[in-house]
């Protein structure tokens, strides 16, 4: 399939009919501006603005109130580069994306077992892996760190049932805290992801499966040749977002360990940090460069997602 | 009211709070110009906006509005609720925004934070509050730079719930006022090494129920003008003891206490001491259906008796349009009247002394009048700076790791007060 999608892109840039280029592009008047308008006063007015507004509070101090403003360049980012934590904080976060990153392939195999042809049940089974998604994720959070409690949780309890004594006390435990969090993480990924491989799937025709079956392929070889590779659009989509979901982990993390954790300093996000900044030290431009930092680490790694997406995604 | 987890803090001593001083002042002398609430007239026109955040309080709170209507008929009260979290958030907001509500609510670590900016009015001109009514360690942590914000409205003190079950099972004396240190960790000892139960359930990831009373026992201090207290070595003895009893097994480990709190250890019936606030006699009343098998003791005895009392208080904004009024509104809301309404009402123990037989009967069992002893003679404030949640951040982390035996308690204590310092220098 691979070989015949190459070319796609450069036949989809052909303009679709010659009349095209002797349109003026002024013709047209306002009409481009009155129907994206709404939609950008809206971006400008909550994404750009703030980012801007950001980065020149990343460049102040202030009181604890906002007052007293007293411009300092970029001394809070050399504050921030010299933070014996931060290291720590970045490897913690690009673990816990990296864990959660592994929901993705899982979610290919749930998606395309429920969506299998003739299975029964399908909508039943969509509905259960998407409720998790619904539910709001301070109380799921508490629920699993019942689940992870060391002294009686489930898991310690089945750990002990098969003969393991003395498990760990996950969440309190630095290195476990993190892993366990980032389990918490996949689960909560799993029903999102399910939806939109779900969607991705029936899109594929049923005549390649048949073809393929002609052929003598078997369901795993169907799997890997046809269904992975037309997923891939989806593939790719869940990959950025669950990657920049990633990088902002904060409130799973936070409501599990409770901030007088043994495992805390050990297991920080670097969202954390930028927590621990703005509402504990009352420091918002040290906050506000943490939170470039975040934005810049965000945008890096999403273009780099792009770059190299041209080799593994097939659009059809 | 339990606080146990302050999230939002405070910020400013040092050669920025002498500017933030002034600003309090001119602001507050703005305030004072206007005539004391004493002589407001009862025809006053006015309208008031009243913030808190505790939804359980709501009968409370809108029975003292109508008490206050009574006496002001013209003056209208529009109240506004938010939890707990988001009420710090909102006011900060309001704050930064200049619009903060007539009256509100506030706590031990942000009053310092409110008052040295300039947010505050000062309360000194309520000729009929009488402030000897109150707890002094309460009054005292109202108090900035000698000039009152805050009238009491409610506290709490720190304490030892005994389980009695599980001293017969280990077969010790329920102990009595005036044990000391020794005794104390002789009990826990005891019953931990038997086995079947945790000896004394203290839940050191907060400081309230646990280190900020065994510090000032032992004779030490957390904060004292602008200093950290924990390069004191008597500041150690009061850590070293807690170290001590987690080291042997006396106090459960700190992954254990992370995962389950202490409270919830002990209204399962797992431990025999539980080092808590006044705030755990109704979780404990419906956890225990037969009420002789808890009582409450004070907290043993070290080089001295303390206990830590935290409460809140009823603040007036600086700023307010009807500054008179407002102030009439908090003097009103931490009457006399008002704290027996609140003892009706249940919840937290009111403030106003003489006014806390309804919130001890509630268990008569439980002997729960050892909390308002110690709020009246021997409760030490609550540490608190202009920037609170800075250092009391920064305070678990440090020992934490002279509770799990990593680094010796002198050698944490040391680094904790170093950062401490230059926190507080900051300020």
């Amino acid at each position: 399939m691979s070989s015949t999608r190459a070319k796609g892109d450069d036949v989809q840039t052909l303009p679709p009919s010659g009349r095209r280029k002797h349109l003026n592009p002024m013709s047209v008047g306002v009409w481009p501006l009155l129907f994206i308008g709404p939609l950008m006063i809206g971006v400008l007015i909550f994404y750009y603005y703030p980012i801007l507004s950001n980065l020149y509070t990343s460049m102040t101090k202030t009181n604890a109130f906002g007052g007293n403003v007293v411009f300092v360049g970029l001394e809070n980012y050399v504050d921030m580069l010299g933070r014996s934590d931060l290291p720590s904080a970045t490897i913690n976060t690009l673990f816990y994306t990296a864990i959660v990153l592994l929901g993705v392939p899982l979610s290919v195999v749930i998606s395309s077992l429920i969506e299998q042809q003739g299975f029964r049940g399908r909508s039943f089974y969509r509905t259960l892996f998407f409720m998790p998604y619904l539910a709001m994720p301070m109380a799921i959070a508490q629920v699993w760190k019942l689940v992870f409690n060391g002294n009686f949780g489930l898991v310690n309890q089945g750990l002990k049932a098969i003969g393991i004594e003395n498990p760990p006390f996950w969440l309190s435990t630095p290195g476990t805290a993190i892993l366990a969090v980032a389990l918490f993480g996949v689960w909560a990924s799993i029903g999102f992801n399910v939806i939109i491989l779900s969607a991705g799937l029936k899109s594929i025709p049923a005549e390649l499966y048949e073809a393929a079956a002609l052929d003598g392929a078997g369901a795993i070889r169907q799997f890997f040749s046809i269904t992975v590779p037309l997923l891939t659009p989806s593939i790719f989509l869940l990959t950025v977002m669950q990657t920049i979901g990633g990088f902002q982990l904060f409130d799973a993390l936070f409501a599990m360990m409770g901030s007088g954790n043994p495992a805390m300093p050990q297991s920080r996000s670097i969202v954390y940090l930028f927590y621990n900044e703005a509402f504990l030290q009352n420091d918002k431009g040290a906050g506000a460069a943490i939170a470039m930092f975040i934005l810049l680490l965000v945008a890096l790694v999403t273009v780099v997602q792009f770059w190299v997406q041209k080799k593994w995604v097939h659009y059809v | 009211m339990k606080r146990r987890h302050f999230l939002v803090g405070t910020a400013g001593l040092g050669a920025t709070a002498v500017l933030a001083a002034c600003g309090g002042d001119e602001n507050n002398n703005a305030g004072t110009t206007s005539s004391s609430p004493t002589s407001l007239d009862p025809d006053t026109e006015a309208s008031l906006t009243l913030f808190y955040w505790d939804k359980e309080q709501s009968a409370t709170v809108d029975d003292n509005i109508k008490a206050f209507n009574d006496v002001y008929p013209k003056i209208t009260v529009t109240t506004s609720l938010a939890s707990y979290a988001d009420y710090w958030t909102k006011l900060r907001t309001q704050a930064e925004g200049d619009e903060l509500p007539d009256v509100f609510w506030m706590n031990g670590p942000n009053i310092q934070l409110y008052a040295s900016n300039g947010m505050l009015a000062t309360l000194d001109d309520l000729d009929d509050v009488d402030w000897s009514k109150y707890p002094p360690a309460l009054v005292d942590l109202y108090t900035v730079d000698d000039q009152h914000y805050g009238v009491p409205k409610d506290y709490d003190t720190i304490a030892c719930w005994i389980n009695k079950a599980v001293f017969d099972d280990a077969g010790i004396e329920v102990p009595t006022e005036g044990w000391t240190w020794d005794e104390h960790h002789t009990a826990a000892k005891t019953i931990a090494d038997k086995g079947s139960f945790h000896g004394a359930l203290i839940g050191v990831a907060s400081g309230q129920e646990t280190y900020y009373n065994t510090i000032p026992q032992a004779g030490g201090y957390v904060i004292q003008d602008g200093k950290s207290g924990y390069d004191d070595p008597k500041t150690w003895d009061g850590v070293q003891y807690l170290a001590d009893m987690i080291a042997d097994g006396s106090v459960p480990s700190l992954q254990v206490m992370s995962d389950t709190s202490a409270q919830d250890l002990f209204l399962n019936g797992k431990g025999g001491i539980l080092w808590g606030g006044s705030w755990s006699a109704t979780p404990i009343r419906d956890a225990f259906p037969d009420q002789t098998q808890i009582v409450a003791v004070p907290l043993p005895v070290g080089e001295k008796q303390a206990s830590v009392i935290h409460g809140i208080s009823y603040v007036a904004n600086a700023k307010s349009s009807n500054l008179a009024a407002a102030k009439a509104l908090v003097q009103n809301m931490t009457s006399q009247a008002a704290n027996e309404v609140e003892a009706k009402n249940g919840t937290a123990i009111p403030a106003y002394t003489g006014t806390q037989d309804q919130w001890v009967e509630q268990a008569p069992d439980y002997n729960l009048n050892i909390f308002i002893e110690a709020a009246e003679n021997y409760a030490v404030p609550y540490p608190v700076s202009k920037n609170t949640s800075a250092w009391a951040s920064l305070e678990p982390e440090y020992l934490n790791k002279a509770f799990s035996g990593e680094m010796s308690v002198e050698e944490a204590c040391t680094a904790l007060a170093d950062e401490m310092n230059k926190l507080l220098e900051a300020e």
